[in-house]
C-alpha cells in the first residue's frame, strides 16, 4: 500500500525512468526513508525487468520475402509518382499497388478489393463533395434515407445481413460506436437505377442521419477501383473515432432499444 | 536511392510485423496489414513530423488499419489460428535455469491478464514505446496508459508472488 502521497502511476513512472528530474528526486528521497514505499517501487522495477527480458526473448518476426518484395515495389512506384498528401475525395489518384508480384491474398483482403470495385468509375464532382460531409446530417441531393425501406432495413438487419429495401437491396456491413458514443451503421445500398452506395449513418435526435456517403452512378466492371475511395471512408471513420465492430449481442440490444 | 524516411520505414518492418501478429495472430493477415501500413504511410508522409520517431506513427497507422478491417468484416467472432509463441526459454543445454522458469511463469501469467493490460504491456515493455507514444498509438490519454499499465503490472506481480 502507498503510505505517502505517491500513487502507483508515479512510482511506476519513477521505476521506468519516465518522471522528470524534479519529481524523480522527490520520490528518491521518500524511497530512502520509507521501506514500504521502497518495496512498492521494487515491485514495479521487478515486473519491468521481467517483462523487458520476456520481450527480448520473444521471437522476432522476420519479414517474409513476399512481403519485402511488395514493400520494395510500393516504394519504387511511389518514388515515380508525384509526392502528395492524402488523396482527395473522389479524385482518381491511385496509390500504386504492385500487381503481378502480389502473392495470393487471403479472403479478407479479397473482399475489400471486391467492395472497392463497386465504387469504381463515375465518382463525379457532386458526389465527391458529399464524400466527406460536415456532421450536419442529410444534405441536398442525397435522398438516400428517403429511399423506401432503407430506414426499416437499418432498424431490423444485423451486420452481415442483406434485405430488400424498395427497389434495391441493403447490405449491412457493420455497427459501431463513435468516440462520442453515437450508434452508427455502415451499409451498402444497391438499386437498379441509382447505382451503388456505401454510407455511414448515425442514430441521433430520434432518427438516422447520413454522416458519410460515397455513390457511384453506375457500375463499371472493367475499371480499376480507386483505392482513394475507401481510404476516404477510412479517413472519415478515423476522424470520428469509430470504434471496433459491435458484437452481435450488443448490436441487437442497441437496435431493439431504438425500436421503442 | 532511399531517403531517410524510406530507410526508417524498411527498418521498422520486422517490428511492424511483430506488432501486427500480436493483433491478428495470422501471418498472412499480418503481412497484409504491414503492406497497407506502408502504403498509407507513403501517402501520408507529408504529415509526418521528422522531428518525432517514426515507429509510433507507423504503429498507430497499423493499429487503425486493423480496427478498420475488423469493423468492416466483423471478424471479431472468427476463429483464428493461435500464433504459437515458442517458449521463452533461454536454455543452455539440458539445464533449465531459474531465470528461464521465471520467464515461463511470467509468460503464463501474462496470458491470464485482461486484453487491454496485455496490449499496453506489449507496447510499453516489448515494443519499448514511451507512455506518451503508447497514448498516441492507442488514441487515449497518457494518464489512462499509465493507470492501465500500473494495474496490469500489479496484477502480474500478484500472480507471480512478487510483493
Amino acid at each position: 500500500m502507498n503510505p505517502t502521497d505517491f500513487d502507483d502511476e508515479t512510482l511506476m513512472a519513477y521505476a521506468d525512468g519516465e518522471l522528470d528530474r524534479a519529481a524523480a528526486q522527490r520520490v528518491a528521497e521518500a524511497e530512502a526513508a520509507d521501506d514500504a514505499l521502497a518495496a512498492r517501487i521494487a515491485m514495479f522495477r521487478q515486473t519491468g525487468d521481467l517483462l523487458g527480458s520476456l520481450g527480448a526473448a520473444r521471437p522476432e518476426a522476420p519479414v517474409p520475402g513476399d512481403l519485402a518484395a511488395r514493400v520494395e515495389a510500393t516504394l519504387a512506384a511511389a518514388r515515380g509518382a508525384p509526392a502528395t498528401a492524402a488523396p482527395e475525395a473522389g479524385s482518381d489518384r491511385v496509390v500504386p499497388f504492385p500487381v503481378s508480384a502480389a502473392p495470393p491474398r487471403p479472403r479478407v483482403t479479397l473482399a475489400l478489393a471486391a467492395s472497392a470495385a463497386l465504387l469504381v468509375g463515375a465518382v463525379g464532382g457532386v458526389i465527391a463533395s458529399l464524400a466527406i460531409r460536415p456532421d450536419t446530417g442529410n444534405g441536398p441531393g442525397l435522398a438516400l434515407l428517403d429511399s423506401p425501406g432503407i430506414e426499416d432495413a437499418l432498424g431490423r438487419l444485423a451486420a452481415g445481413e442483406r434485405g430488400a429495401a424498395g427497389p434495391g437491396e441493403v447490405a449491412i456491413i457493420a455497427s459501431f460506436l463513435t468516440r462520442d458514443g453515437l450508434f452508427c451503421r455502415e451499409f451498402e445500398y444497391d438499386a437498379p437505377d441509382s447505382g451503388t452506395s456505401v454510407s455511414v449513418v448515425c442514430h441521433e435526435a430520434g432518427g438516422w442521419r447520413t454522416r458519410f456517403a460515397l455513390v457511384s452512378s453506375g457500375l463499371d466492371d472493367t475499371g480499376y477501383a480507386p483505392a482513394s475511395s475507401l481510404e476516404t471512408l477510412d479517413t472519415y471513420l478515423d476522424a470520428i473515432g469509430a470504434g471496433p465492430t459491435l458484437s452481435p449481442e450488443e448490436e441487437a440490444a442497441r437496435l431493439s432499444a431504438l425500436g421503442g | 536511392m532511399r531517403d531517410a524516411f524510406e530507410r526508417d520505414l524498411v527498418a521498422a518492418l520486422p517490428k511492424l510485423r511483430r506488432f501486427a501478429l500480436s493483433l491478428c495472430r495470422r501471418g498472412d493477415i499480418a503481412d497484409d496489414l504491414v503492406q497497407i501500413t506502408v502504403e498509407k504511410a507513403i501517402v501520408a508522409r507529408d504529415r509526418f513530423d521528422p522531428e518525432t520517431r517514426l515507429d509510433p506513427w507507423l504503429f498507430r497507422i497499423l493499429r487503425n488499419a486493423w480496427i478498420d478491417q475488423t469493423r468492416r468484416f466483423a471478424t471479431r467472432g472468427r476463429e483464428v489460428d493461435i500464433f504459437d509463441v515458442p517458449e521463452a526459454a533461454m536454455v543452455d543445454g539440458p539445464r533449465v535455469t531459474e531465470s528461464t522458469l521465471m520467464l515461463q511463469k511470467t509468460e503464463a501469467a501474462l496470458a491470464t491478464l485482461a486484453p487491454e493490460h496485455q496490449e499496453i504491456i506489449a507496447l510499453v515493455c516489448f515494443e519499448e514505446m514511451s507512455y506518451a507514444e503508447t497514448a498516441e498509438i492507442l488514441g487515449i490519454p497518457k494518464g489512462t496508459v499509465m493507470s492501465r499499465l500500473a494495474r496490469g503490472r500489479v496484477a502480474l506481480a500478484e500472480k507471480l508472488g512478487i510483493t
